[in-house]
């Protein structure tokens, strides 16, 4: 999901890179929970009978609920908040907090889209600064890093003019 | 103070799915993977239905004159797992692909790479299942339920048969796993657990069901396997084991995996029907409390399966009565699909025609489930064709016709294009009829005493024998209708609306149709 805001006060726009959640990490734990505990009580009560086989079954089925419900979480969690001010492009990046920091000149920032060919490829999306590249959207799929590239595109080239005015 | 605006941006129009065979291999689209699932179950459905064919040409007559015998209790294994493994439940699958994400405003199901591989998993499994009609010893023959120690006793095929079961279950497990990751984590803002459509709600419990209960089938035919390959005895009562225990075991995962069957099914029920009785569905909440109810009993009737192994009065008695509660949630949703279509302003569509034999033969179905579920009649009863008659009542006008129905009602909005809705209607009448001539004999010759899985019976059931063969083959080709239809309906016809049906409410209907290959990428707000 890629969302667009603009401060009316100071002018700066932030565009919002992150997934939907539309549910918590305590409901979560218990959604995964329930799951396993059930699983592995039938498993532990069959297993008291002698067959104990279906233990091994229920165990993994319950380390692969967790993976998943804890990948989708943290993956759907991941946010980008990339902030262009009127000097600076500011982008923050974080699992529900800003984890990660990174502040670049505008003036001298380029943005570099692949948009590979290939259907299973999604492409890397980087902004180019003093010799350093640095991805964004990296959760995104093609389609939304193509939308992105376009919004970041037309966010960085709204102010040229100015810019060549001086010199 | 200052002031935000916000743009939204949701563009789904300008990028389209790659072209050639490997969009269809690697894709992680829930529609395309949908759309596998779906032409998947078709191919299985006519390949286990020409087993079934095979089944009722040689029961035709008296005696044995087509297929030798273990052939025949071949094609009756093969026949069930085909069918419940390989067209029921993928045809669900495809269906809650395609359309769960749509329902509840997710971008895609939450984990895309995990649905590739199940689905791909399910060809190689089959294929697995079915090569083993050409091994030595032949295929399985020992009935679906590959009690042991009858399923011990067959060819080397066995091994590769448990091997595909294992494959099937794997896929089902991650389906599930995602189904329960997108319907939770990717629900739009507003899209509350109470506000989501039936179907979301009965494939959720349906995907918990499957989480609970697939280890369980998992682990009984890995026991097979080691007592047959590695020297265990888990159910050899000549090493110390119990072979009674697999059967309680097997039916611990398999009557949760007959809800699983058809709780799917209620949820398309609630969706269609109130979309042609243009009223909305009567007693929502009650339905989904009915729905849970139904996955609790499952878990708590399974011995009903075998009141005929010699169990303690008290729990013949337990099992019984338990089984009994199980048609008072299905009453609760029976009557409340008829309360729904109670005064209003109804329209008989394809889709609402498969909705109402459903309910008409599903209750048939149900009925004489209730008589299976007395414990002293069900010993009379036990291993009869009147079993028979009654889960093909339930599963065939109840799991086949849902999905039937699913595919006429939202066909329009997978392709673009409106059905042929004379061919359509040809189909409901046609397989109707020869459903009934099929099956309802199948209730006579049971209660008469000729036993299932046998290629040769006595002489007094032969009538009825030929006429429900009558009815085998009516059906059977009349399907050919459907798979027109379907082939048609992909290929052109009238464009569809956006809407599609009149009193069609949720918000698969508010995308254009076809629908775009990428939806809700920003998620809507639900109010």
């Amino acid at each position: 999901m890629v969302v667009r805001q603009v401060n009316s006060k100071t002018g700066e726009t932030q565009i919002i890179v992150r997934g939907n959640r539309s549910m918590s990490w305590r409901a979560n734990v218990m959604l995964a929970s329930s799951l396993g505990i059930v699983s592995m009580f039938f498993g532990t009560g069959i297993a008291y009978f002698g067959f104990w086989l279906v233990l091994p079954f229920a165990g993994l089925e319950f380390a692969l609920v967790l993976y998943c419900l804890s990948a989708t979480y943290r993956r759907l969690g991941f946010t980008e908040v990339i902030s262009v001010g009127d000097s600076m492009v500011v982008v923050e990046k974080g699992h529900d907090k800003p984890e990660k920091t990174i502040e670049l000149l505008r003036a001298w920032i380029r943005l570099q889209f692949d948009d590979p060919p290939s259907c299973f490829d999604v492409g890397k999306l980087q902004l180019k600064a003093a010799g350093q590249f640095h991805e964004i959207g990296g959760n995104l799929s093609k389609e939304d890093k193509r939308l992105l590239h376009r919004e970041l595109s037309l966010c960085l080239d709204t102010d040229e003019p100015r810019l060549q005015l001086i010199s | 103070m200052s002031t935000a605006t916000t743009e939204h941006h949701d563009h789904h129009d300008d990028h389209g799915p790659a072209y050639g065979w490997k969009r269809w291999l690697f894709t992680t689209n829930h529609k395309d993977i949908g759309t596998l699932y779906l032409l998947f179950s078709l191919v299985m459905f006519f390949i286990g239905g020409g087993m079934a064919l095979i089944i009722r040409a040689e029961l035709w007559q008296p005696g044995l004159q087509i297929v030798d015998p273990l052939f025949f209790n071949s094609m009756t294994t093969m026949h069930a797992l085909v069918m419940i493994f390989g067209v029921v439940m993928p045809a669900f699958v495809g269906l809650a692909n395609w359309m769960i994400p749509m329902m509840i405003g997710g971008p895609d199901m939450a984990l895309p790479r995990l649905n590739n591989w199940s689905f791909w998993i399910m060809p190689f499994a089959f294929l697995l299942l079915l090569s083993t009609l050409f091994m030595e010893g032949g295929g399985p023959a020992g009935g679906w339920t590959l009690y042991a120690p009858l399923s011990l006793q067959g060819g080397d095929s066995f091994a590769f048969v448990i091997f595909s079961i294992h494959f099937m279950g794997i896929s089902s497990v991650m389906g599930s796993i995602n189904i329960v990751a997108t319907i939770f984590n990717m629900r739009a803002p507003g899209m509350t657990l109470m506000k989501m459509p039936l179907f979301v709600w009965t494939w959720l419990i349906t995907a918990y069901l499957l989480i609970a209960v697939i280890p369980v089938l998992a682990g009984a035919v890995t026991m097979l396997l080691t007592d047959r390959y590695f020297g265990t005895s888990f159910f050899s009562a000549a090493g110390g084991g119990d072979p009674v225990m697999y059967q309680h075991i097997f039916w611990f995962f398999g009557h949760p995996e007959v809800y699983i069957l058809i709780l799917p099914a209620f949820g398309i029920m609630s969706s269609i029907i109130p979309t042609f009785a243009r009223k909305p569905l009567f007693g929502y909440a009650s339905m989904v409390y009915a729905t849970a109810s139904i996955a609790f009993l499952s878990f708590i009737v399974w011995a009903h399966h075998m009141f005929t192994v010699g169990m303690p009065l008290a729990g013949e008695m337990f099992f019984m009565f338990a089984t009994m509660m199980i048609s008072v949630p299905t009453g609760v949703k029976v009557f409340n699909w008829m309360a729904t279509m109670w005064r209003g302003s109804m329209t008989f569509e394809t889709p609402m025609l498969f909705a109402i034999g459903f309910l008409v033969m599903f209750t048939i179905g149900g009925l004489s489930g209730l008589m299976l579920a007395i414990t002293p009649a069900d010993i009379q009863y036990h291993d009869t064709y009147f079993v028979v008659a009654h889960f093909h009542y339930v599963l065939v006008p109840g799991a086949i016709y849902s999905i039937m129905a699913a595919t006429y009602y939202w066909i329009p909005k997978w392709t673009g294009n409106m059905y042929d809705e004379k061919l359509g209607k040809i189909h409901f009448w046609i397989s109707t009829i020869f459903l009934n001539v099929l099956f309802f004999p199948m209730h006579f010759v049971g209660l008469a005493g000729m036993p299932r899985r046998i290629p040769d019976y006595s002489l007094q059931f032969a009538d009825w024998n030929m006429v429900a063969s009558i009815g085998a083959f009516g059906f059977g080709f009349s399907q050919l209708i459907f798979a027109y239809v379907v082939i048609k309906c992909m290929k052109g016809g009238e464009k569809a609306t956006d809407e599609v049906w009149e009193g069609a409410d949720g918000l698969e209907w508010t995308v254009a149709s076809p629908a775009p290959y990428h939806t809700f990428e920003t998620p809507p707000t639900i109010k």
